[in-house]
């Protein structure tokens, strides 16, 4: 696994990858690929993604001896895709949706379960299984997260994926994306209690 | 005092520590004595630290096979 900043001077995996290594470079690939495309797809819309994280896979390979790790690897990868998303999209004058904040509200944040007054008319049920190394155990509810973490809609996965699987700061998310600190917030929340809606579900029926 | 349903719109900036101090003591405060947001934010750690824990998705060899057709020393090799 390849750790950020400081280290990376002088990791070996780094090392490898300035010299442009075959190996390396593809072991690159093959973990940060489809995250490329998420992110891209959400700057450049479904059609063009895939061309663009190309045309990002040919930039990092040039730009690898280049790499001073002023910046850990991800951040740097993301940042390129990123700007190519961008520059793409200027170049094609397109415009892509990106009202995020129209999705769909969790039903847990939805008013309807609270009173009036505030406190929970429907609150969160008991959880047979709580501490995650149990919960990763059963192979059925991991199957049911994944099929909701794919289908959460693109903006709110995409900003999951940064900060919780790839943990970037909420700064470079906004740069990453072109989103407000407020609007990465508020998504980043709502995908998370979605997947929370999950494991509720899971918990009570025994399906997804 | 705050509310339980502000709790639950605050509950991942409380987890991330994206707070002012007062936003932060009141959750403190509220969780103390609320056992269903108590559960609520537990719940949505647990959930957090279950998506960490499953195996990232990986290219496929398709699909790293086509990225490397792209560069054209590789292509020479």
């Amino acid at each position: 696994m390849m750790p950020d900043t400081q280290n990376e001077q002088q990791d070996p995996d780094l090392v490898r990858l300035r010299n442009r290594d075959h190996q390396a470079f593809e072991s690159l690939v093959e973990k940060y690929h489809r995250q490329m495309l998420v992110v891209a797809r959400v700057i450049i819309g479904d059609s063009l993604a895939e061309e663009v994280v190309q045309e990002a896979w040919v930039s990092i390979y040039h730009a690898l001896p280049a790499f001073e790790g002023r910046s850990s690897i991800k951040t740097w990868i993301y940042t390129i895709v990123s700007n190519q998303a961008k520059t793409r999209l200027r170049k094609e004058s397109r415009l892509v949706s990106m009202d995020a904040m129209e999705e769909e509200i969790p039903v847990y944040l939805k008013s309807e379960r609270f009173h009036v007054d505030g406190h929970w008319a429907s609150p969160p049920p008991l959880w047979d299984t709580e501490t995650p190394e149990e919960l990763l155990e059963n192979e059925q509810l991991r199957q049911c997260i994944e099929k909701t973490l794919e289908l959460l809609p693109g903006v709110q996965k995409s900003v999951f994926l940064l900060r919780d699987i790839e943990q970037q700061s909420l700064e470079e998310i906004c740069n990453i994306l072109q989103l407000t600190n407020s609007n990465v917030r508020v998504l980043l929340h709502r995908a998370r209690v979605k997947l929370m809606q999950v494991i509720d579900q899971y918990q009570e029926t025994g399906q997804c | 005092m705050l509310k339980c349903n502000e709790l639950a719109n605050l509950a991942s900036d409380y987890l991330d520590k994206n707070l002012d101090w007062k936003e932060f003591l009141s959750i403190k405060f509220h969780i103390l004595i609320c056992v269903h947001c108590r559960r609520f934010i537990r719940h949505l750690l647990s959930t957090i630290h279950v998506v960490q824990g499953m195996n990232r998705q990986k290219a496929s060899s398709g699909e790293i096979r086509e990225i490397i057709t792209l560069i054209p020393e590789k292509r020479q090799a």
